[in-house]
C-alpha cells in the first residue's frame, strides 16, 4: 500500500481499486499528488490538480468502478481521495469553504464530482447548503449528480428542499425513481405539491409527466 | 400597432432578434435584471450586469427602433446567497435611481425559502422608498402555492396592488391575482408556462383589465415574438383591434407609467451612425439613418 497523506478509513478503502485500475504512470502521479503536502496545502494548485486528474488518470479515468453502488467513475474517486487529503491537512473550520470553492469555480464535470461523493466526507452534513444550492443549476447532468443514485438528499436535505428536488427532477425529467431514500423522505406536502402540479396540467390542458404518478404511488404506501 | 413586450431578456438574445421584434412592430421592451442560467458569485458582477442592462443594451435596442426600459433587482434563484444578496441589496438604492429603470424586479419566490423571503420583503420596501412599481417572478414549482403566498405578501405589507405586476400566470392563478387589485403578467413560452392558444382563451374568459402579455424571452429555448405572435391569434380569433391594443399596448404603457420614468414621447429614429463607448452594432455593413 501507497503511504499517503490521507488515513481517513474511507479514503482507505477506497485506494486499492483506484490504484489497481491505474497505469504505472497514472499510480505515480496520484501517489505523488496525495502525498505532496504543498501541493494539497495550496488553494491554487489544489484547483488546478482537481481539473487536470481525469488527463492525468488516462483511458480508463471515466469507467464505472465495479462494485460502487453510486455511478462513480475513477475520476470521481480519485477527486474524492484528493479533497480527503487536502482536508485532512486543514482545520475543520475550513472544510466547508474548500470544498465550495472547487465547486463554485468548477465545470460542469467537476460540479459532478463533488456532487458525488458529498456523502463520503466527513461531517457531511455541513455540506448541505452546498447541495440544496446546486439544485438550483440549469444543467440536467448536474442536478442527476446530486438527485440520482446519491444518499446525500435523503440523509441530509430539509423537507423543503428535499421537496423541491423531487419536483424539480419531475420538471427536467430526472427519474423520481432514481432519488435514493425517496420511498423514506416522502410527507404531506410534498404529496400537496404534487397533486398541484397534476391539477396545473391537466388545466393548461397538458399531459401529466408519469413520474407524478411514481411519486404519488409513494406517498400513499 | 405598435406593440410592447413587457419582460424580455434581450442580454441574451441576438441582433437578429431586435431585426424581427422592429419588423413584428414591437416598440418598446422591459427587461427585468434576472439571473443568468448559472449564479454569479462576485457582487461586481452583478454592478456591471446593472451597468450593461442601462448602456450597451440600451443602445442596442435604439439601434433597431425599439424603446428599452429595464428594472432593478436581485432575482430569486440568487437571493439564496446570503452573502452575495447583502452586497446587491447595497448597490440597488443606487441603481433604482437610475433613468429608464421603471420598477424593481423581477423579485420574488422560486423555491420559498426563508432567504428569498426576506429579500423579497427588504425589495418591496426599497419600491416603496424610491416610488416605483414592483415586478413579481411567480414560481415553475409549486406554482399556485407561490402565488397566493406573494399576494398574501403583498397584502400584509400593504404594498399598493396596483403598483405590483404578478407574472407567469396560468389558469390556475389569474383569478386570485386579478382579485387582489394587482396586474397579471402572462409568459408565452414555446413548452412551459403559457401558449397563444391559451392566451386568447383566458382573455376571452378574463377580459383585458390589468392583463399584459409577455415572451419573457432569454438564454433557454423561447420566443421575442410571442407578444404579436399572440396578437395575430387574438385577431384571428375575432378579439376587436381595441382590446389587443389594450392588452399588448396600454397596458403595460399604464402600469409602467407609475414609475413617472416611462418617457415615450420621442419617438426614437434609428441611426446606425451612433456609437456607444466608441463601439457600433455594425460588422461593416451600411448604417440604416432614419430620417
Amino acid at each position: 500500500m501507497v503511504s499517503i497523506v490521507p488515513t481517513s478509513s474511507v479514503l482507505q478503502t477506497l485506494l486499492s481499486p483506484l490504484f489497481s485500475a491505474l497505469t504505472p504512470s497514472a499510480q505515480s502521479w496520484l501517489e505523488l499528488t496525495l502525498t505532496d503536502r504543498a501541493l494539497l496545502s495550496s488553494r491554487q494548485r489544489l484547483r488546478t490538480a482537481f481539473t487536470q486528474l481525469p488527463r492525468k488518470l488516462g483511458s480508463v479515468a471515466e469507467n464505472r468502478v465495479p462494485g460502487e453502488p453510486m455511478p462513480c467513475t475513477y475520476v470521481d474517486l480519485a477527486r474524492l481521495a484528493l479533497v480527503l487529503a487536502a482536508l485532512e491537512l486543514q482545520p475543520s473550520s475550513e472544510h466547508v469553504a474548500t470544498v465550495e470553492e472547487l465547486y463554485r469555480t468548477g465545470e460542469q464535470r467537476e460540479q459532478e464530482s463533488v456532487l458525488r461523493t458529498l456523502a463520503l466526507l466527513p461531517e457531511p452534513a455541513r455540506f448541505t447548503p452546498l447541495a440544496v444550492g446546486a439544485c438550483r443549476t440549469n444543467s440536467v447532468a448536474v442536478f442527476s449528480a446530486i438527485a440520482n443514485d446519491n444518499p446525500f438528499p435523503a440523509q441530509h436535505f430539509p423537507e423543503l428542499g428535499f421537496n423541491q428536488l423531487v419536483l424539480k427532477a419531475i420538471f427536467i425529467g430526472v427519474p423520481v425513481a432514481r432519488i435514493t431514500g425517496l420511498p423514506n423522505r416522502v410527507n404531506s406536502e410534498l404529496r400537496r405539491m404534487l397533486e398541484e402540479y397534476a391539477s396545473e396540467r391537466r388545466a393548461a390542458g397538458r399531459a401529466v409527466p408519469d413520474d407524478v404518478s411514481v411519486a404519488l404511488a409513494l406517498c400513499e404506501r | 400597432m405598435r406593440l410592447f413586450d413587457p419582460h424580455i431578456h434581450m442580454t441574451s438574445r441576438t441582433t437578429d432578434d431586435y431585426q424581427a421584434m422592429a419588423a413584428a412592430g414591437i416598440a418598446a421592451i422591459v427587461e427585468p435584471a434576472f439571473w443568468l442560467g448559472q449564479p454569479r458569485t462576485h457582487v461586481g458582477s452583478f454592478e456591471d450586469y446593472f451597468l450593461s442592462l442601462l448602456g450597451w443594451e440600451r443602445f442596442r435596442a435604439s439601434q433597431f427602433g425599439i424603446r428599452h426600459f429595464c428594472t432593478m433587482g436581485l432575482n430569486p434563484k440568487e437571493a439564496n446567497d446570503s452573502k452575495l444578496a447583502d452586497g446587491v441589496m447595497e448597490l440597488l438604492p443606487i441603481y433604482l435611481e437610475k433613468d429608464g429603470v421603471v420598477a424593481v424586479g423581477e423579485i420574488g419566490y422560486d423555491d420559498m425559502t426563508p432567504s428569498e423571503e426576506r429579500l423579497l420583503i427588504a425589495q418591496i420596501e426599497l419600491a416603496r422608498q424610491h416610488e416605483l412599481p414592483v415586478l413579481i417572478h411567480t414560481p415553475h414549482r409549486d406554482k399556485k402555492r407561490g402565488t397566493l403566498r406573494t399576494l398574501d405578501l403583498l397584502r400584509d405589507l400593504a404594498f399598493p396592488p396596483e403598483l405590483a405586476l404578478v407574472d407567469h400566470n396560468n389558469e390556475e392563478t389569474i383569478r386570485a391575482v386579478l382579485d387582489s387589485g394587482c396586474w397579471a403578467g402572462h409568459s408565452i413560452y414555446p413548452e412551459t408556462k403559457m401558449d397563444e392558444r391559451r392566451m386568447v382563451e383566458i382573455v376571452k374568459q378574463h377580459g383585458t383589465e390589468r392583463i399584459l402579455i409577455n415572451s419573457a424571452a432569454d438564454w433557454g429555448v423561447s420566443d421575442p415574438l410571442k407578444v404579436p405572435k399572440t396578437a395575430a391569434l387574438m385577431r384571428a380569433d375575432n378579439i376587436s383591434e381595441a382590446d389587443i391594443e389594450q392588452l399588448c399596448w396600454h397596458n403595460p404603457v399604464a402600469f409602467f407609467a407609475q414609475s413617472q420614468r416611462l418617457n415615450l414621447d420621442e419617438p426614437s429614429k434609428v441611426d446606425q451612425r451612433a456609437l456607444f463607448e466608441g463601439n457600433s452594432v455594425l460588422r461593416g455593413q451600411t448604417p440604416r439613418v432614419e430620417s
